[in-house]
């Protein structure tokens, strides 16, 4: 069998002594930002990307997604014990988690995350094995027009499934991907937008652009309130599941990982988005739906499944197709051009060992995390009362020596200001600067596919019209454009956010 | 300071407005356009800056009918707004002269004095304790390239 010797190579890389090493550290650094709010997986990445440049391809990934899974551990443990969601993918778990901590079973309400997260990231990591090769397949067959159309379609559905105004969110697209060409055009080797710099000839940083939007941004708006955060020091005690509760989670639990899974796949989607359906969904179908927002175990079972599933499956256009379908899976593609490997559907032939030690980490960081947390429960909550003077200037110290480290130079630091007032800014205006970090990451891709088009075509734009791939592609996007405008759906769609 | 408020869709259009321009305008000026078959390097940069510079224009004229969505500006943490970049800038600054030690230290200082109601001596002491941390793990654990004690001080 393919799948067995893939995994047998995937085992080999992912179990090497440094990979565990750095599993480990990405799923405990996750965790730990996952349960301080105010610090999120996104900016954790962005601040680490530098320190990566020095390690090998495949642990430097591995340790990027451990922080991005971790971090959906960490957020379920503040959500359940405090009613503080660590991040916003566990914002639905507050409802019925807090609510159980309250009754004296926060204990079974950890469990139950942890095993439900267990199992959802198992039955994703075997999803992930299973289509991430022939979709790989579908996608060495696309032509130049293709490409572009499914780039196109990508950037469409993020905007469409993200929240706040469409419009918006498709300007920050093309601000994007006019600062991903900033540069040198790669046809003629023109300078170009480059204001006359030379630190601008390679490009936007593109460190600099992801922790001064994400990591810096971030931190300036929670300045705007100073916070008090009240820790409550509860005894967490009996963490074992009677056979009843064990017997309430497994249904919610297949249908949490099984909505996860699909959502997470769409660009957009993730883990945030599969959480809140789980829990709508489970609310409609559960035996138990009148005990939902009152602590009913299947409240907290449902939405964490999900989105432990939702996180890892938006892997997958990710490493097939070179398509990221939210901002962290931007920083991925873009540690992995940093580290010269371009992304596209030839990672899986070029690369085999780093795609499925990815792939295999996932499972055995998911393993550490329930060993990990169940019983550093207490631990973790303590971290809750660091001062938030420490973590500002913590973050603002790593971040200039990472990017320093990187560029060696002090245009970086104009840039990174830069980015952070701009990603400030545009956060107060209520613009989610994560479609600006997809068109950022899409820009020089694009462009490229456009112009290889163009020349196949010599010139003829309906090309895109008679390539039935791309036809298809393109219908898919302007169906999804029509129907997130009418009204009657636009209303939903509002309703659907604002219920956070 | 007074309560300004400011209408977040008209402000934003704006910003679009000037972003999409300026790369519109720019690659117009000083880049080739070329054909649909052979597309210069100005092609790209020209098209997609004016469409952000149409969505600029209906965003903001969106903002203008409804009205809906204000920015209080009293609620901006200026002080972070001015000090964080100064203090960035200050570090890139030092890092060749003066080494990373004293460069962290001027912009932990920086960030920290960026927080309301910090006592000076605290700041310092976060500073110190902070720039050690990060020369421990940068320069130490690391084993990172950069220098401890710079040009000006050997």
């Amino acid at each position: 069998m393919d799948i067995i010797s893939n995994l047998a190579l995937g085992f080999s890389v992912a179990l090497a002594w440094h990979n565990i090493f750095f599993c480990f550290v990405g799923v405990l650094a996750g965790t730990l930002v996952g349960v301080l709010p105010g610090v999120g997986p996104l900016a954790t990445i962005a601040i680490l990307l530098p320190i990566t440049f020095s390690m090998q391809p495949d642990s430097a990934l591995i340790m990027l997604a451990g922080i991005y899974y971790g971090a959906q551990y960490g957020g379920s443990t503040t959500a359940i014990l405090l009613n503080l969601p660590g991040e916003a993918s566990s914002a639905i778990t507050t409802l019925d988690g807090y609510q159980m901590a309250r009754k004296g079973r926060a204990g079974p309400a950890l469990a139950t995350a942890a095993l439900s997260s267990f199992f959802a990231g198992t039955v994703a990591t075997v999803i992930i094995a299973l289509f991430a090769a022939p979709l790989t397949q579908v996608a060495m067959a696309f032509r130049p027009p293709s490409y572009f159309s499914m780039m196109v379609l990508g950037l469409i559905a993020s905007v469409v499934l993200a929240q706040g105004s469409i419009l918006k969110a498709i300007a920050m697209v093309l601000l994007g991907l006019l600062l991903g060409i900033i540069g040198t055009d790669i046809y003629t080797g023109t300078a170009r937008l480059n204001l006359g710099t030379l630190e601008l000839a390679d490009g936007v940083d593109f460190v600099a652009l992801a922790i001064g939007l994400f990591g810096i941004a971030e931190i300036l708006r929670n300045l705007e309130s100073s916070q008090t955060r009240e820790v409550l020091t509860n005894k967490v005690k009996g963490l074992w599941l009677s056979l009843t509760d064990f017997k309430r989670i497994i249904m919610p639990s297949i249908r949490g990982t099984a909505i996860g899974s699909a959502l997470g796949i769409l660009p957009g989607g993730g883990a945030m988005l599969a959480s809140f359906a789980a829990y709508i969904i489970e609310k409609r179908v559960s035996v138990n739906r009148a005990e939902m927002g009152e602590g009913a175990i299947e409240g907290v079972a449902a939405p964490e499944s999900a989105n432990n599933a939702g996180s890892q499956t938006a892997f997958i256009p990710m490493l097939t197709l070179g398509l990221p379908s939210n901002a962290v899976m931007a920083l991925m593609i873009g540690a992995m051009i940093i580290q010269g490997i371009q992304p596209g559907p030839d990672i899986i032939l070029k690369q085999p060992g780093m795609f499925w030690g990815l792939i295999v980490s996932m499972w055995i960081g998911n393993l550490m995390l329930v060993l990990l947390n169940l019983p550093l429960i207490g631990l973790w909550v303590r971290f809750l009362t660091v001062p938030y003077p420490i973590l500002v200037v913590s973050v603002m110290a790593f971040s200039a020596v990472g990017i320093y480290s990187a560029s060696g130079t002090l245009f970086s630091m104009y840039e990174l200001s830069f980015f952070a007032l701009l990603g400030y800014v545009f956060m107060r205006l209520g613009c989610e600067p994560a479609p600006l970090t997809l068109g950022f990451i899409l820009g020089p891709m694009m462009e490229e596919q456009l112009r290889r088009s163009m020349l196949m075509s010599r010139g003829d734009p309906t090309v895109f019209f008679t390539e039935p791939i791309s036809l298809g592609f393109l219908i898919v996007a302007a169906a999804a454009l029509v129907l997130i405008s009418a009204p009657a759906i636009a209303r939903k769609r509002e309703e659907a956010f604002s219920e956070e | 300071m007074q309560n300004i408020k400011l209408n977040a869709d008209i402000a934003a259009g704006i910003l679009f407005i000037l972003f999409g321009g300026w790369f519109c305008a720019s690659s117009l000026l000083s880049l080739s356009f070329g054909s649909a078959f052979r597309m210069g390097p100005g092609f790209f940069p020209t098209v997609v800056g004016g469409l952000l510079l149409v969505f600029g224009v209906v965003i903001a004229i969106n903002g203008w009918i409804a009205k809906n969505g204000t920015v209080d500006l009293a609620a901006v943490p200026w002080r972070a707004v001015v000090l964080f970049p100064v203090g960035l800038i200050l570090f890139g600054l030092a890092m060749r002269p003066l080494g990373m030690g004293i460069a962290l230290l001027v912009l932990c200082f920086c960030s920290s004095m960026a927080v309301k109601g910090l006592k000076p001596g605290y700041a310092v002491l976060l500073s110190l304790a902070v720039t050690a941390v990060c020369v421990a793990v940068f320069s130490f654990a690391l084993g990172l390239n950069l220098p401890l004690i710079g040009d000006w001080l050997r």
